[in-house]
């Protein structure tokens, strides 16, 4: 079976003043219907942008797609006519965001806002519309959905926020649902309901999701799959489980090492990775990662790593993989299956 | 808990904001942001408070610095109590207690070089002055992990990493015994906050640190913490031993909050039961009557409805506020 998506050595650039930022360089990968890929990187490492480039939502100029295809069930998104795109966003593929304030409109009621998506995308008519407005609204969890309908933005909390965006991105049914660091700014606990409310709608509807954020425990509770990013390109990719217990990438092992757990006692000194992102404009020559990396060789610093399969459905681009696997077996904490 | 000497002592500490209304601004009620808190810091440890957004954990710590003045309570540092301190005397006491604040972009003065802000207050605190502060000062950004020659530079020659260090070093420069660390890594990068977090544990070693470290991130808290104190909606609900409080909680509310927190373990997640809260957290303005949780407790009895939990020691160092008990 074809994938749902498939995203083919995809390249965004954006023109500054200060010089060409290199945000994403030929990532690719692909996802199945109802799959669950989570995305995970720093900030700057081009997982935001990355996505928003595949539905053409960054300003161009400053920023320019320098090459690839992003196939949604073998259409190509980037070369799409304007009026087309328009179609698949909203009715096939939805996006939720990080800070539901921002992202929904403070002066329209919530009711006015998923209806009208409801209706430009599915062209229903005012009543049927409404109707599916309190149902999606229901799906999600808002008590008394009928009443909040006239309610605006301001009188929810910011995880009903969150709900109402996700009522919104799942009204059209979408076949694939990005959700970019959806629950950064909300307290544990509402993350928790946001994570599970996500999960049972994804099932129910039979979507694929692309989870995109930087905490690794998240990941672990909603993704098949993860990519793992940096500076602007994919360092590791595996299913989940294989990731965790196996890492190859130097970056993957640092992350995974620097978050302590709660379930382990915990007088372990933390791991962490040395140094600081790169700069974007001025990617070094070799691999992005070898300025921090405690592996490095000096075909490291020389030439950048392709990514190579490394076991089977597992992919890293690193030189060194030999040698860090046998460091990593040295490493009493990282090691647990 | 072994016996150690108290370094602070917070009694019955209360803050409350008044919400005023109408044309002749009449207080139509208040915002109990912390209501009788109480708790010892020894010396020498890490205590962690944690609890989620506008449960009163920042305001806990302004109002223990005096940078609030509280409704009611006493703090009490070395035995002397700081509400009842004013001007030169409290100015005095001031450099014992330092903050490290949350945003290392708004917590820097811009137009300050990095020195300046190192320096000056030695100065007003008769510390050091002339060669011996610049001195101190490049000391001190070497003990951050900053390159000396960075005293002539201003923030925004650095990142939001290297910004909190600067933060740190500035807490550290008038020799304080006392540090509250108000959510020092939750505006970092994951792999920036550890580096963060292993610089605030070495100079908690090497400077013999008392810490008060606030954040709703549990796991960081669980890493560096001794002890850890749990709040919900202005009140301290358990408090104990980290790895007590972490391993046995007692508290439905930190029952629940631990098993929100992902654990980053795929094969544990999956075989992990979850307690989900539903709701959201009441408005502190109108905090629900007797216990303040009973609205999202899962163990909820009729008592908790109508009176207030008493806050008892239930294993020797472990308290609790909950009917249950």
């Amino acid at each position: 079976m074809a994938p749902l998506l498939e995203v083919r050595s995809l390249e965004v650039a954006f023109f500054t003043k200060d010089g060409v930022v290199r945000a994403v360089n030929g990532i690719s990968y692909a996802l199945d219907q109802g799959d669950t890929l989570g995305l995970v990187g720093e900030s700057g490492c081009g997982k935001s942008v990355s996505v928003l480039a595949m539905l053409r939502l960054l300003p161009e100029p400053p920023a320019r797609i320098m090459g690839g295809q992003v196939l949604l069930e073998g259409r190509d998104l980037l070369q799409l006519p304007a009026a087309q795109r328009h179609e698949v966003r909203g009715s096939q593929v939805a996006m939720i965001f990080q800070d539901p304030m921002t992202s929904l409109n403070p002066v329209m009621t919530i009711g006015d806002q998923i209806a009208e998506a409801v209706a430009v995308n599915l062209g229903a008519k005012p009543r049927e519309a409404r109707e599916r407005t309190i149902e999606v609204l229901s799906a999600v969890g808002i008590p008394n959905a009928e009443e909040r309908l006239k309610d605006y933005p301001h009188q929810f909390s910011g995880g009903m926020r969150q709900r109402v965006m996700i009522a919104m991105a799942v009204s059209c049914r979408p076949k694939l649902l990005i959700a970019d660091e959806p629950t950064t700014s909300l307290d544990v606990t509402i993350q928790a309901q946001i994570v599970d409310l996500v999960k049972r709608l994804q099932a129910e509807l039979n979507m694929a999701v692309i989870w995109i954020t930087h905490d690794l425990g998240v990941v672990a509770r909603i993704a098949k799959r993860i990519t793992v990013m940096y500076a602007g390109y994919i360092v590791e990719m595996a299913p989940i489980k294989r990731l965790f217990a196996h890492p190859q990438h130097p970056y993957t092992i640092g992350l995974l090492g620097s978050v302590p757990r709660m379930d382990t006692c915990g007088d372990q000194e933390l791991q962490y990775v040395d140094g600081f992102p790169p700069d974007m404009i001025r990617l070094p020559q070799g691999c992005p990662f070898a300025p921090r990396c405690a592996y490095r060789t000096e075909q490291c610093t020389a030439e950048r790593p392709e990514l190579v399969q490394v076991a089977q459905d597992h992919r890293a681009a690193c030189w060194n993989n030999e040698a860090v696997k046998s460091q990593k077996n040295a490493a009493p904490q990282l090691e647990r299956a | 808990m072994p016996e150690q000497e108290i370094l602070l002592q917070v009694q019955n500490l209360k803050k409350y904001y008044p919400i005023k209304r109408g044309l002749i601004q009449r207080t139509a009620g208040y915002v109990k942001a912390v209501d009788d808190v109480s708790f010892d810091l020894y010396r020498g440890e890490a205590l962690g408070l944690v609890g989620e957004s506008g449960c009163g954990k920042t305001t806990t710590a302004r109002v223990i610095l005096q940078l609030q003045r509280p409704t009611a309570g006493a703090v009490c540092f070395q035995g002397r109590d700081l509400v009842a301190l004013k001007g030169e005397e409290l100015r005095h006491m001031r450099t014992q207690m330092q903050i490290i604040f949350q945003n290392p972009y708004s917590s820097l003065n811009p137009r300050m070089t990095v020195g300046r802000m190192l320096m000056e207050p030695m100065a007003v605190h008769g510390i050091a002055k002339g060669k011996e502060a610049e001195e101190r000062a490049a000391h001190l950004l070497q003990m951050v992990g900053l390159n000396p020659y960075f005293v002539n530079r201003f923030p925004s020659e650095f990142s939001g990493g290297q910004r909190q260090r600067i933060g740190i070093a500035r807490a550290l420069c008038l020799n304080p015994s006392f540090v509250i660390c108000d959510e020092p890594i939750s505006s970092l990068d994951v792999s920036i906050q550890s580096q963060i977090v292993n610089l605030l544990k070495r100079l908690q070693r090497e400077l013999k640190l008392t810490y008060l470290f606030i954040s709703h991130d549990l796991r960081m808290v669980r890493y560096i913490s001794d002890r850890m104190a749990v709040m919900y909606l202005g009140k301290v609900i358990e408090l104990g031993g980290g790895n007590r409080v972490c391993n046995y909680p007692l508290h439905p509310y930190t029952q629940a909050l631990w098993s929100a927190v992902p654990i980053p373990d795929p094969v544990v997640e999956e075989g992990r039961e979850r307690i989900v809260l539903e709701g959201d957290v009441p408005s502190p303005a109108n905090p629900p009557t007797g216990c303040r949780f009973n609205t999202r407790c899962p163990k909820v009895m009729d008592v908790c409805r109508k009176v207030e939990p008493e806050f008892r020691e239930l294993e020797p160092g472990h308290w609790v506020a909950c009917h249950l008990y």
